[in-house]
């Protein structure tokens, strides 16, 4: 490349074309091993299917989430209410949907928060080093050596913890391991040679951060944004038990779990079955995740 | 190696210092005060006495001069006394950290004794059934949510079959080894298969990794039998990050399991922490905040320490 | 697809053994605590499921009920299950009639106590007047006791005797007899400043926390129980208490504390209304005891979090009990656990009016009413308004109570039903207390907690200034306000009762609190338990332990 200093301009462009190339294919057989991975693609199916159903709950619910019916309370599933009704009368199901509408919003958006955050932290410092570095780690440790559910039981405690306020609260406790991961990963790549090639060839900062490296710590990202969805979920209930979750009448899965325990004995549905609504769907995020670790492993 | 861990050392300072202040400016800017307890329950209150109980808290004096005089207090060991029972945090934290360490213990040794075999079975017989349901298990697991699980263990074993205490670590006036053992079970179980879960992934992925290192080829390729390659080679290597991994669970065994302990009232540092927050106490909540912070942040080196230790490609310098 | 038959096996074991232990039926399986009156050396011991750990044993510091300190520390008086004071270490209640009240020529009142003689300290000490002299300047010394205001009436005192004892009273006011309902011992404290008692570890922690009680401390495992003794020297005679031990179990969460009742392990424990139905264990009983707490929906018209646009109307205001129907939250959510409320005192007191009346449920009369008041829905939208301002506000809740977050859930949907739209914001206890005492809400649903007297000035007088009562409403009614003050100087019952029936009268009418009900506290409690009689005041179930016994 030396010989043809002129036409770096053009060779870069070659260059950069080729790795996108790459990656396109490198997704192409990504997505192969993927689909091989059945209980995953399974999973990534049953997820997408729940995802949909709760977020058109508006269309799909047979009744309101909050129309309720003294005179009908705590009914078996049966023919008009599908999964039964609650201590309010409601109905069970229409619950569950929206009940899912709000848990699976908290979930994903938690961990799209953890891992924004988790990566801009985690590329700044490993890409830029030295006090950058030094600077951005300590305040990683610092978040991180704060035991995180009792610290979240005093953020709960704050006026106004709606929806959005238990999305932020999630989101900002959950991006330290990501820092972390992409941290680690970054310092590795950066030893690699395309990458110092790249640098030499004149991009700039945020193109090489953008165009090489973010591609080749992608796995670990997005494996840990799937598992952060899941982690979300479980954490608003166990806030939800604590009392510390978002304000009835509005239904999570978590406070419906909560609100049930009390009756758990003699109208167990209440209880079994938003537990295995956070179940399957927790599992599911999981069985995802571990196909994506496989599929997106470049040493498989 | 000693150089490193001194300066490591050093390094601790500034950031319990950060943690410090950031715990304490969380903690008191919540909403409502220690005053709230006096309002409990529900009985009518002279405001003057809600003055005065703010006043002799000291709870009424500009935050930053709070904030000095506990980090003061605290560095002559001092962590202050608690608002809502009026004795010394230290004493509070003392006399809870037993139970907590006991219920913790008890959980942590059964995890490792579960989940380090679970992962290396897995990893080994990788995409048998076995491998399956040992993945399917961990995602149940992981996925149940606890205090979900607790009840229910509670509803089976408790009500159902009647084997097993609801609450307390023993019968008063009853106690023995065997009750002992019957009060443990419920929560450590639940808090053990939370570890096994995620240890025995951990354990498994670090395995695969190792197995496909040149030198268990090597070892192989010398005519060693799997047995031995496995259990000699590999294992050891594939511990390695594991063993860091547990280290850290080590720290946060001491900030106790807040939702186990409440619903099995089992006398642990997280239940005293609900507790604390509810009549916004602030002492002891800054106390067991301080200590648990204190924990990871020391045993992050001791894991780093003893990661060096294991791997000999790691040199400190 | 053998994976996913792999996946199957797993999910059925875990759904079976789930399932199984549901469809199990009923084990008629009892052999432990409730059932076994004596262990086998012939002991006696009560476990008890109570629902917190206390903060400290101090009875007058502490910030909780106090019910386990009072089989500790006895106190003059105690309250009964009929709501009454009764005598304790007085001899009699001082009143009127049996001179024990008199008034002084200045306008100030002598209130005289004769203590009953041959009481002696759990340590073999006497308990004399001095005890009760000592317990008096403790509280009026230390500010943050609860009621210490009413304590401060009492000017000066006089110790006649050993056993005799004359407060003078700056003028007559109904709950001098609920006072002292607990005693310090002078001989242990004495050496210390008031200060000092009221962090003095050992009396709070227990060693040294002693009484005249049925019981004498013995331990308190941190986070877990609190066990108390027989006393062996205690004054009603050596037969008494008929128990041997009573072990208060620490279970704070109440699916936790169900189970353990379920469980049969212990033998009394508080349970939820809504859990009453699904009770049921062999050798055990729920027992429904009136609570004297009462739960309401109060609105605020004071800055900032005031509307007064919404609530300044009485005729609004009274439209909520027209459009609230209270008798399916009681039948349905409560399962008919409790009783409609018209007032704050509840019916287990002999100052109940039980003729207050207010607008029958009926949505279609709330309507109309709220259309005089010029609330419609002129927009369409199905929210009622007036000049441009919809009838839209947020309530206050506190979380944590099932109950009272499962009622504010109807109430919501109910009021919608008439075209009053509402959110909700529910908020932990300490946070919720800080918004309230600020002014900053716009309404709320609480529970107040009628003490032994039933004094309803603290409650709802006009507030003057930065004090005064706990009426964080800006809402007063200086008519009501007399009633109420007046009621609190007044002697004896009949010349108190019209004041009191009238104040509650008044209270349905300005309709600024909208009564709910009365709420009644399930207690589980074990058949072979007898002489147990519930009490709901602030002074607890315990008052008369001594005569306890497991049959």
């Amino acid at each position: 490349m030396t010989e043809h200093n002129d036409s770096l301009a053009t060779d870069n462009a070659l260059l950069v074309e080729g790795i996108d190339t790459v990656q396109r294919s490198n997704a192409r057989i990504a997505w192969s091993k993927f689909r091989r991975h059945r209980l995953a693609m399974i999973s990534a199916v049953v997820l997408l299917v729940l995802t949909v159903l709760c977020m058109a709950a508006p269309i799909v619910a047979p009744y309101e989430f909050d129309a309720i019916d003294l005179a009908n309370i705590r009914q078996r599933p049966n023919a008009v209410h599908l999964l039964g009704t609650d201590a309010l009368g409601r109905d069970l199901f229409t619950r569950l949907l929206f009940g899912g509408r709000i848990s699976i919003t908290i979930g994903l958006t938690s961990a799209f928060i953890g891992t924004l955050i988790g990566t801009l932290v985690g590329a700044t410092a490993g890409y830029y080093g030295g006090r950058i570095d030094n600077l951005l780690m300590r305040l990683t440790d610092l978040a991180y050596s704060i035991p995180t559910l009792p610290l979240m039981i005093v953020l709960g405690a704050y006026a106004d913890t709606q929806v959005l306020g238990l999305m932020l609260i999630i989101g900002f406790f959950s991006w330290m391991s990501t820092a972390r991961v992409v941290r680690g990963a970054i310092l590795a790549v950066k030893q690699n040679d395309y990458v110092t090639a790249a640098h030499a060839l004149g991009a700039g900062d945020r193109a090489v951060v953008l165009r090489h490296i973010i591609p080749n710590v992608f796995n670990s990202i997005v494996v840990g944004a799937t598992l952060g969805v899941g982690d979300a979920i479980i954490v608003e209930s166990s806030l939800s038990f604590l009392g510390l979750g978002v304000s009835p009448p509005i239904p999570t899965w978590g406070n419906m779990l909560m609100d049930s325990q009390a009756t758990m004995a003699s109208e167990p549905w209440l209880t079994i079955f938003p537990g295995m609504a956070i179940l399957i769907t927790v599992l599911c995020v999981n069985f995802m995740g571990d196909g994506l670790q496989d599929a997106l492993d470049p040493t498989l | 190696m000693g150089r490193y861990v001194i300066r490591r050392i050093l390094q601790m300072i500034p950031l319990l210092i950060g943690i410090s202040i950031v715990i304490f400016a969380i903690i008191q800017a919540a909403p409502g005060g220690p005053e709230g307890t006096l309002l409990d329950r529900g009985m009518f209150v002279d405001p003057a006495a809600i003055d005065a109980y703010r006043a002799r808290l000291g709870v009424d004096q500009p935050v930053y001069v709070q904030y000095l005089k506990w980090v003061g207090a605290m560095l002559s060991g001092d962590l202050g006394i608690s608002f809502q029972t009026q004795r010394p945090v230290l004493d509070m934290i003392a006399e809870r950290l037993p139970d907590t360490l006991r219920l913790m213990g008890v959980a942590f040794v059964v995890a490792t004794v579960l989940a380090i075999p679970l992962g290396v079975f897995s990893a080994v017989r990788q995409y048998s059934a076995f491998d399956y349901t040992a993945t399917a298990f961990s995602f149940v697991a992981i996925a149940m949510p606890v205090f979900w699980f607790g009840l229910m263990l509670q509803f089976i074993f408790s009500v159902r079959l009647q084997w097993l205490p609801v609450a307390g670590t023993v019968t008063v006036g009853v106690d023995t080894f065997g009750d002992r053992l019957r009060h443990i079970i419920m929560p450590a179980t639940v808090l053990a298969l939370h570890y096994i879960a995620g240890w025995s992934r951990y354990m498994r992925s670090s395995m695969l990794g190792v197995l496909r290192q040149d030198y268990v080829r090597t070892a192989y390729a010398k005519g060693l039998t799997r047995r031995t390659v496995i259990a000699i080679h590999a294992l050891k290597n594939a511990s390695i990050p594991v063993v860091s991994v547990m280290t850290l669970s080590i720290a946060k065994l001491f900030s106790g399991a807040v939702i186990t302990e409440t619903i099995f009232g089992w006398p642990g540092i997280g239940r005293l922490f609900i507790q604390s927050m509810h009549a916004r106490d602030y002492p002891m909540l800054m106390g067991i905040m301080m200590m648990g912070s204190f924990m990871v942040v020391a045993f992050n080196l001791v894991a780093d320490v003893v990661y060096g230790f294991l791997d000999p490609r790691i040199s400190y310098d | 697809m053998r994976i996913l038959r792999k996946a199957a096996t797993v999910f059925a074991l875990f759904s079976l053994v789930v399932s199984g232990a549901f469809a199990g039926g009923t084990q008629e399986d009892s052999g432990r605590a409730t059932t076994g009156a004596a262990a086998d050396d012939g002991s006696k011991t009560l476990y008890v499921a109570y629902d917190r750990e206390i903060d400290v044993l101090n009875p007058f510091t502490s910030q909780m009920l106090c019910d386990i300190q009072h089989n500790i520390s006895e106190g003059l008086i105690i309250t009964n299950d009929h709501n009454e004071f009764i005598p304790v270490l007085a001899r009699e209640i001082p009143t009127f009639d049996n001179g024990g009240i008199v008034q002084n020529a200045d306008g100030t009142y002598d209130m005289t106590w004769h203590l009953r003689e041959g009481v002696t300290w759990s340590d073999g000490e006497p308990f004399t007047a001095e005890d009760v002299a000592f317990t008096l300047e403790y509280v009026q010394h230390t500010p943050e006791v609860y009621n210490q205001s009413e304590y401060n009436k009492i000017i000066s005192y006089e110790i006649v005797d050993d056993h005799t004892i004359v407060m003078t009273w700056d003028d007559f006011y109904t709950f001098y007899a609920g006072l002292f309902e607990a005693m310090l011992p002078k001989h242990v404290l004495e050496d210390l400043s008031w200060e000092e008692i009221t962090q003095y570890e050992p009396y709070n922690r227990g060693p040294e926390f002693i009484g005249t009680g049925p019981f004498v401390f013995a331990e308190w495992k941190s986070g877990e129980y609190i066990r108390i003794e027989r006393n062996p020297d205690y004054w009603r005679g050596p037969e008494y208490p008929l128990l041997d031990e009573m072990v208060f179990q620490f279970i704070p969460d109440q699916t936790a504390r169900f189970n353990a009742m379920q469980s049969g392990d212990y033998h009394i424990g508080q349970i939820e209304a809504t859990q009453v139905d699904d009770f049921s264990t062999d050798g055990l009983h729920v027992e429904m005891i009136p609570s004297n707490v009462f739960y309401y929906v109060g609105f605020n018209i004071a800055p900032p979090g005031g509307r007064p646009d919404l609530f300044g109307d009485k005729l609004v205001r009274q439209a909520f009990y027209a459009a609230i129907d209270r008798q399916a939250i009681v039948d349905q959510l409560l399962e008919g656990t409790v009783q409609i409320a018209n007032s704050p005192i509840p019916p287990s007191s002999a100052y109940h009016n039980p003729d207050v009346e207010v607008p029958e449920y009926n949505p279609e009369h709330a309507r109309e009413m709220l259309a005089e008041a010029g609330w419609e829905d002129t927009n369409g939208n199905g929210i009622i308004d007036k000049d441009g301002v919809e009838f839209s506000f947020e309530w206050l809740n506190r979380s944590g109570r099932a109950d009272r977050i499962a009622i504010a859930q109807v109430i919501q949907a109910q009021l919608k039903q008439v075209g009053i739209d509402s959110t909700m914001d529910e908020l932990e206890a300490a946070a919720w207390s800080q918004r309230w005492r600020n002014f900053d809400y716009e309404a709320q649903i609480g529970g107040w907690f009628m003490g032994s007297d039933v004094s309803l000035t603290n409650f709802y007088h006009t507030r003057d200034g930065e004090s005064g009562s706990n009426n964080f409403s800006g809402f007063g009614d200086p008519e009501l306000d007399q009633l109420m003050t007046e009621s609190d100087t007044m002697v004896d019952f009949d010349s108190r009762k019209p004041l009191l029936d009238a104040a509650q009268e008044r209270l349905a009418d300005d309709a600024f609190v909208i009564f709910l009900y009365y709420r009644d506290s399930p207690w589980v409690v074990a058949d072979n338990l007898t002489n147990f009689r519930g009490s709901g005041t602030n002074l607890g179930n315990w008052w008369n332990a001594w005569e306890w016994d497991l049959e």
